[in-house]
C-alpha cells in the first residue's frame, strides 16, 4: 500500500504542470469559449506531438498504470481549463474503438486519434439527462452492406468539430454503439447554447448509413465496449474535476489569507477557514478515489466499475461545492466576470452532469437487485475480509 | 501507487482476524456486549491473550520489547480489531503509555512498568481533562508542587475512559503557574492506589462508564515524572504523534456496521427504495473515502514523514460521517433500529442503537471537529492571523 505517486508519477504530473501553466492562461480558455476554434486545434497538435494522445491505446501489456497517467493528465486540464475534447475523444471514444472495433478499421481510428488528426465525439444521450445505454428513439436496423441509424442524440459536445461521432443506438440485440463519419448525408447537427461554452449540438440521424464493420462489438455486440469505455471517462473526468476543484481552492485559500475585513485577514475568522478546511479534506479523498478507480480499471478488477461510480458521485459533488465555496469565500468579487472563479463556476456544471450526476452515480451501487454490480465486499482490493461473525 | 496491502500485511490481517474469529473470543465478546458497552469494555480475559502475542508492546521500540511495527502494519492491526468489535481501548492505552515511558521516563520507571505493561497485567488511564480545560488543554488547572524528592497533586480530572479499573494514570499537571500555559505543564505516571485519589463514575449514552478523579494532596515522587519538568506539553504532542494509526479503527467500525446494516436491508427487502440505495450508496462512498485517507495518512507515517494536516483530515473525515451514518441508520431502519441489544425485535444486535448514543463521543473525543478544521486550516492551508 503506498498512496503517493512514485518518482515517474511525480515527474509526469510536473511535466503536464509545465506544460499547462505555458499554454493554457486565462486567456486561451477565454478565446476557446468566445469560438476560437484555433485555440484547440494548437493544443491538440502540441499535445499529439508529446504522445499524449495515445495514452491507454497502446495495448502494451507492459504499461500497468496507464489510467492512473490519464488522471494525472486529466488532473492537470481541470486545473487550468484546458479547452479540449480528450476525456469524450480519446478517453471514451478512442478506448470504444480499441476494445470495440476490428482490424483493419481499429487501427486505422487509433493511429489517427494519437497523431491528433482525429476527434470522436460521444453521441449518447437523448433525454436531458445521462441515462447510461438506454435508447428511447434512436434505433440502427440492419441492411445489406450494414446498419442505418435513425433517431435524435442530444447534447453532443464537440459535434462539429468531430471526424466521428459514437452513436448508442438500440439494435435487434439490443442497445449497441456505432462509429459514424461525422460528414454522413442525413446527418444533421443544431448547435447550442450553454452556460459553460461547451460546443454543444443536437444531433439528427435520418437514415444514416454505417458499414457494419463500425458496430462496437461486432453484429451481436456492443454494450460490453461501450460501458468499458464510459467508465474509463468516468474515472478520467474525476480526475478533471479534482484538479478543478483543487485549482478553486487554492484560488479561495490565496484570497482568504489577504483580504482584511474588520482589521483581520478573512482566513482567520472560522467561519471562513473551516468551510475550507473541510473542502481541503474532501479535496484529498476525492483525489485518492479517483486515483484508486484508475489504478483497479488498469488492473482489470471486478470492482472497478463500482469504484469509477463512487468516484464520479464524489467527484461531481465536489466540485460543485468547491466552485460554490469559492465563489462565496470571495465574496461580491466572486460573482464578478473580472474573478477566475466564474469560469469554474459555470463550467463546473457540465463536467458534473457529465455521465451522470452523484445522484445517479450512486443508484448504480445499490438497486432493487443490489445494484448494477456485484454486491460491496466482492474484491474489494485491499478491504478488510467480511466474516460471517458478528457481536 | 499502490492500493493493495502487500503479502507481511495480509499474513498479519490473517493472524489478527483468526484471533477475532476464534470461538472461545466471540463467547467473551457477546457476553461483554450483553453487559452494554463496547467501547469502554474491559476483558482482562481478552487483554492476557492479545499481550501473550505481544500486541501491546507492537510499535514500542525494540530494546524495550517491542516488534518494531511499521505505521502500515499498525493500521491493519486497529482495522481489524475494530472491525471485529475487539475491546481495544486498554490495549491503545497500555500501548500508548509504554511507548511514552519508553520515550521519556526514567530509567526507574521504565523497570516498574514495561515488562509488566507488555505482560497485559497492568492496565492505564489519560488524565487529561478537566471541568475548565477541554479543547483548551493546555489552560488546566490541576497543580503539582514541588516538596523535596516529591511533588504534591491537588485538583479533578475528568470524562476518563478506564479510570476505575486502571493502576495507573497519566496525568498532565501545571508544575509552572507563572510561565506562559503550555510551558508550565509536567507529565507524570501516577499510580492511581495513592492515597489521595478519589474515582468516581459519569455515566455515558450507550450505557457506559467514565470517571472523574478528584487529587487531594496526592503525593508521587519524582521518579514518576515523564519527561523534563515543565516539558510535557511537547510529550503529549509527541504522544498523540504515537498512535495515530487508532484513527483507523472509527472507520472500520463504520465499515463492520455498514456491512450489517447492507445485509439486513437487503433480507428485509428495503434495497427496493431509491431513497434507502441513495444513502447506502453515499455511506458507501464516504466510508471508502475514509478509509483511503487513513491509509494517506498511514503511508506518509510508513515514510517518515510528520503528516499533521492528513492525520487531522482522517480525523475529522471519519467521525464526521460517523456522526452522520449513526443518525442516518435509524432513520432507515425506523422503530425497530431504536431498540436496544435483548429487546424483543432488537436489530444488528442492538448495534444500530449503539452507534447513535455513541456519535457525540466520536466527534469530541481525541481532539473535535473544530479543533481538527483549525488544524487543517492554520498547517495544512496557511490561514493564520496576520494584518
Amino acid at each position: 500500500m503506498d498512496l503517493s505517486f512514485n518518482e515517474e508519477q511525480s515527474l509526469l504530473r510536473d511535466t503536464f504542470r509545465e506544460f499547462m501553466g505555458k499554454e493554457c492562461p486565462r486567456e486561451v480558455v477565454e478565446r476557446a469559449e468566445s469560438g476560437d476554434l484555433s485555440v484547440t486545434s494548437e493544443l491538440w497538435r502540441k499535445m499529439a506531438s508529446l504522445g499524449w494522445l495515445g495514452l491507454g491505446l497502446s495495448g502494451d501489456e507492459e504499461s500497468t498504470d496507464e489510467m492512473v497517467s490519464i488522471c494525472i493528465l486529466c488532473e492537470e486540464m481541470g486545473r487550468v481549463l484546458l479547452p479540449v475534447p480528450y476525456v469524450p475523444s480519446v478517453v471514451l471514444g478512442g478506448r470504444a474503438v480499441f476494445e470495440g472495433l476490428a482490424e483493419p478499421v481499429r487501427s486505422r481510428i487509433l493511429q489517427s486519434l494519437e497523431a491528433g488528426e482525429c476527434i470522436i465525439a460521444p453521441a449518447l444521450m437523448e433525454r436531458n439527462r445521462f441515462d447510461g445505454l438506454r435508447c428511447r428513439t434512436c434505433s440502427a436496423s440492419r441492411t445489406e452492406g450494414g446498419y442505418t441509424i435513425d433517431g435524435l442524440k442530444r447534447f453532443v459536445e464537440w459535434a462539429d468539430t468531430a471526424d466521428y461521432l459514437l452513436v448508442s443506438a438500440l439494435t435487434a440485440e439490443g442497445p449497441s454503439a456505432f462509429l459514424v463519419h461525422a460528414k454522413s448525408p442525413g446527418l444533421v447537427l443544431n448547435p447550442l447554447d450553454a452556460i459553460g461554452g461547451e460546443r454543444l449540438f443536437d444531433v439528427n440521424l435520418s437514415e444514416v448509413s454505417v458499414d457494419a464493420e463500425c458496430r462496437l462489438g461486432g453484429p451481436n455486440g456492443g454494450k460490453g465496449p461501450l460501458n468499458s469505455a464510459i467508465d474509463r471517462a468516468k474515472v478520467a473526468l474525476s480526475a478533471q474535476m479534482v484538479g478543478g476543484a483543487s485549482a478553486v481552492l487554492e484560488k479561495a485559500v490565496a484570497y482568504a489569507r489577504e483580504r482584511v475585513q474588520f482589521g483581520k485577514t478573512i482566513g482567520s475568522f472560522q467561519g471562513i477557514a473551516f468551510p475550507l478546511a473541510d473542502c481541503a479534506t474532501e479535496v484529498t479523498g476525492a483525489r485518492l478515489l479517483t486515483y484508486k478507480a484508475a489504478w483497479l480499471t488498469d488492473r482489470g478488477s471486478a470492482s472497478a466499475p463500482r469504484f469509477a461510480a463512487m468516484a464520479k458521485a464524489y467527484a461531481s459533488d465536489l466540485y460543485r461545492k468547491a466552485t460554490d465555496l469559492s465563489a462565496h469565500v470571495h465574496g461580491g468579487l466572486g460573482f464578478m466576470m473580472e474573478c477566475d472563479i466564474q469560469l469554474y463556476y459555470r463550467k463546473s456544471k457540465a463536467a458534473e452532469l457529465a455521465y451522470g450526476d452523484g445522484k445517479y452515480n450512486r443508484s448504480l451501487l445499490f438497486g432493487p437487485n443490489g445494484g448494477s454490480f456485484a454486491s460491496p465486499g466482492e474484491d474489494r482490493a485491499n478491504d478488510l475480509a467480511k466474516s460471517g461473525a458478528k457481536v | 501507487m499502490d492500493f493493495e496491502l502487500d503479502e507481511r500485511q495480509k499474513e498479519l490481517r490473517r493472524e489478527f482476524e483468526e484471533f477475532c474469529l476464534d470461538e472461545d473470543n466471540r463467547r467473551i465478546l457477546a457476553e461483554l456486549a450483553d453487559e452494554g458497552d463496547y467501547y469502554n469494555a474491559h476483558s482482562w480475559e481478552l487483554f492476557k491473550k492479545m499481550a501473550e502475542r505481544g500486541w501491546i508492546s507492537l510499535n514500542w521500540p525494540v530494546e524495550y520489547g517491542g516488534r518494531g511495527y511499521t505505521p502500515e502494519e499498525m493500521t491493519v492491526f486497529h482495522e481489524t480489531m475494530a472491525y471485529h468489535r475487539m475491546p481495544i481501548i486498554a490495549l491503545i492505552l497500555s500501548s500508548l503509555v509504554g511507548n511514552v515511558v519508553a520515550y521519556f521516563g526514567s530509567d526507574a520507571l521504565k523497570a516498574e512498568i514495561l515488562p509488566r505493561a507488555s505482560a497485559g497485567e497492568l492496565l492505564f488511564c489519560l488524565l487529561y481533562t478537566e471541568p475548565d480545560a477541554g479543547s483548551d488543554l493546555a489552560a488546566l488547572t490541576t497543580r503539582a508542587e514541588e516538596d523535596g524528592d516529591y511533588y504534591v497533586v491537588n485538583g479533578t480530572k475528568i470524562y476518563t475512559s478506564l479510570g476505575h479499573l486502571a493502576n495507573y494514570g497519566l496525568l498532565a499537571a501545571r508544575t509552572n503557574p507563572e510561565a506562559p500555559k503550555r510551558q508550565g505543564i509536567s507529565l507524570f505516571l501516577l499510580p492511581l492506589d495513592s492515597e489521595g485519589v478519589t474515582v468516581s463514575p459519569i455515566y455515558t449514552m450507550g450505557d457506559g462508564r467514565v470517571n472523574e478523579e478528584v487529587f487531594t494532596d496526592v503525593r508521587v515522587h519524582r521518579d514518576y515524572m515523564i519527561g523534563e519538568k515543565d516539558s510535557g506539553w511537547f510529550v503529549l504532542t509527541m504522544a498523540l504523534g504515537l498512535e495515530r494509526g487508532s484513527i483507523a479503527g472509527v472507520a472500520a467500525q463504520g465499515r463492520a456496521f455498514l456491512d450489517g446494516l447492507i445485509d439486513l436491508l437487503r433480507e428485509t427487502g428495503m434495497t427496493s427504495d431509491p431513497v434507502v440505495c441513495q444513502s447506502l450508496a453515499e455511506m458507501e462512498t464516504v466510508l471508502e473515502v475514509s478509509d483511503l485517507l487513513n491509509w494517506n495518512l498511514t503511508t506518509l507515517l510508513g515514510k517518515g514523514d510528520v503528516p499533521i494536516t492528513e492525520a487531522a483530515m482522517a480525523k475529522l473525515y471519519s467521525s464526521e460521517s460517523m456522526r452522520r451514518m449513526g443518525s442516518e441508520a435509524l432513520n432507515m431502519l425506523g422503530f425497530a433500529g431504536l431498540l436496544r441489544r435483548g429487546s424483543p425485535g432488537a436489530l444488528l444486535e442492538g448495534l444500530s442503537e449503539y452507534q447513535y448514543q455513541m456519535a457525540p463521543m466520536i466527534s469530541i473525543g481525541a481532539g473535535s471537529t473544530e479543533i481538527m478544521q483549525g488544524i487543517i486550516a492554520r498547517t495544512g492551508l496557511g490561514l493564520a492571523a496576520k494584518g
